[in-house]
């Protein structure tokens, strides 16, 4: 759930820019990064795996940049050829390196493996959720989504004026001496980190999943950029909780003998979220729409 | 021409609110060239706002207006040529310029109000880290009264008309409170009405001292809006008051044969 609400809020903006595959990219361009820097150092912990997917992510932005000038090529183009070469490479690099056998593996790039994670420590009453000794317990993987999401709501907070205005109008903020550039790095940086933090939970798929689809549920429901940012956190929410659920309980009540993969039901539960404002938001659904302009 | 180029910004004059003198160049171009893809569309362009001047740029398609402004603005990186606003450098100005981009350049069916687009004018002003208050919104709401849009300050900018979306920006420009306003056809696709106002605007701004130069593309209309032009064909045709620049052949001059007959005719009957 906390994976979902970070990345869909960076998501918000990457949706405005038109760079929605902007996530997909670097969702997928970080793994030599974070390989590279689980060799050097020899531990897989979360700010070695930060520190590696940033230098990443950053060498990804210039790579698709570019690729972008001297190809000549649109920027879709640029970031389909960029991203899936440094993941083939990230892929090779686990495999030469031998360290899939200890943790990661393609398998797990891909998918995630919410399951894993699940957190035994409570004995099913909440009184034990405030005992520190239990706390302690706490899957590496949710401290780190936790302190990454904080950080996130509170960068979106902070720059919400220059992430607004450079999305809206770079020329604009350029000339008031914001710059665009450096706006959108901070944002791909921190596309990498959400995309980091989430992936190594619910897998690469889902992450995108979660970048585009609640930005753009919310965006048909709402004309306000803050209220549209809000809302992104609660289709998020709400997707990942009742995904989850459906994906443990589901299959039982079909009759069904295993449960499903949580990751894959959380993106289709968004999906579906986001199919249903398409057709019955107040003023964009194409069920509804009276004299909206948003869509031909 | 003689330009004095030494720094001028120290002085008392200089102060804001002050009226501009003779003396003071609001904006100096000097030896400007812009080049995309090493062809060049700029060619060592020498240029002086006067001040208070509503000037109109005009020349052809493909003539570099817009790229002018954005290269003056250091939106586009020039091969050489400086730009001076009020004796220095224009990075370190930027606050008192003014950029008003052709309204095609956005997508409007970003998530924000009016209000929220005319607010971003002070964004320079607020800096980084700070919010927008009460007293910001206040001032953008001015800015929205003056170009007759209080009434449409909560809709979304998608649902405005063109010459809604239009006002909406130079209200924007007026909130940034500058002394230079560059714009990049403010009249195109605007109703006469909208026209009208949008020019009255400017003439306030040029009355205030201020100087304006805006892209243009009517011939028929420059003598009646514009006080001076700056005629552009890669390089400067002519410049100066609409008076002695304005002629036809400077016009035969920047359009070549690609001026119609009529053009010239509307042009000749203005005079």
């Amino acid at each position: 759930m906390l994976a979902c609400v970070a990345c869909s809020l960076v998501g918000n903006f990457l949706v405005l820019r038109r760079q929605s595959l902007m996530g997909d990219a670097i969702s997928h361009a970080v793994l030599p990064g974070i390989v590279g820097a689980y060799v050097l150092a020899g531990v897989i912990d979360a700010f070695t795996m930060m520190t590696g997917a940033l230098v990443s992510a950053l060498v990804a932005v210039m790579l698709i940049e570019l690729t972008r000038r001297i190809g000549r090529l649109e920027p879709g183009a640029a970031m389909g050829t960029v991203f899936t070469v440094m993941f083939a490479i990230g892929v090779v690099m686990l495999e030469w390196t031998g360290s899939s056998n200890v943790h990661l593996d393609t398998q797990h790039a891909l998918f995630g493996s919410l399951e894993t994670i699940i957190w035994i420590g409570p004995d099913g009453t909440w009184d034990t959720l405030t005992d520190p000794d239990v706390l302690a317990t706490l899957p590496r993987q949710i401290t780190t989504l936790f302190v990454v999401t904080v950080l996130l709501s509170f960068l979106c907070l902070i720059f919400f004026k220059e992430l607004q205005i450079t999305t809206f109008d770079p020329a604009m903020a350029a000339t008031l001496g914001i710059s665009p550039t450096l706006v959108g790095t901070g944002l791909v940086l921190a596309t990498g980190v959400a995309a980091v933090a989430a992936f190594e939970a619910v897998g690469s798929i889902l992450v995108i999943a979660m970048f585009i689809s609640p930005p753009c549920t919310a965006r048909m429901l709402t004309d306000q950029l803050t209220t549209q940012i809000l809302l992104t956190a609660l289709v998020a929410a709400i997707s990942s909780i009742i995904g989850y659920l459906l994906a443990a309980f589901g299959p039982g009540i079909l009759g069904g003998q295993h449960a499903l993969n949580a990751a894959g039901m959380v993106a289709v539960v968004a999906g579906a979220f986001q199919a249903l404002a398409m057709l019955f938001a107040p003023r964009y659904g194409a069920l509804r729409r009276g004299n909206g302009t948003l869509i031909p | 021409m003689t330009v004095n180029t030494e720094p001028l910004v120290g002085r008392p004059a200089y102060q804001a609110g002050v009226a501009i003198s003779q003396t003071n160049l609001p904006l100096f171009v000097g030896g400007l060239t812009v080049a995309y893809d090493r062809r060049p569309v700029l060619w060592n362009i020498e240029y002086t706002a006067p001040p208070g001047g509503v000037v109109g740029i005009i020349g052809p398609n493909g003539a570099g207006k817009t790229t002018f402004l954005r290269a003056v603005m250091g939106l586009i990186p020039r091969l050489s040529g400086q730009i001076r606003v009020f004796g220095t450098d224009i990075a370190q100005q930027t606050k008192r310029v003014a950029y008003v981009p052709q309204r095609t350049s956005v997508d409007w069916n970003f998530p924000a109000s009016t209000l929220d687009v005319v607010t971003m004018g002070l964004y320079g002003r607020i800096g980084w880290f700070r919010p927008v208050r009460r007293k910001h919104r206040a001032s953008a709401m001015e800015a929205l009264d003056r170009l007759g849009l209080a009434d449409f300050a909560d809709r979304q900018i998608g649902q405005l008309s063109g010459g809604q979306q239009q006002r909406a920006f130079i209200a924007r420009a007026l909130a940034q409170q500058a002394e230079i306003y560059l714009l990049d056809e403010p009249l195109a696709g605007v109703d006469a009405a909208t026209e009208n106002r949008i020019i009255n605007i400017l003439h306030g701004l040029g009355e205030a001292g201020y100087t304006v130069l805006a892209v243009h593309h009517d011939l028929s209309t420059v003598r009646n809006y514009f006080s001076d032009v700056l005629i552009l064909n890669g390089q400067v045709v002519a410049s100066g008051p609409t008076g002695k620049a304005f002629t036809d052949l400077a016009l035969t001059k920047a359009y070549g044969g690609r001026l119609t007959e009529s053009a010239m005719a509307i042009s000749n009957a203005a005079d």
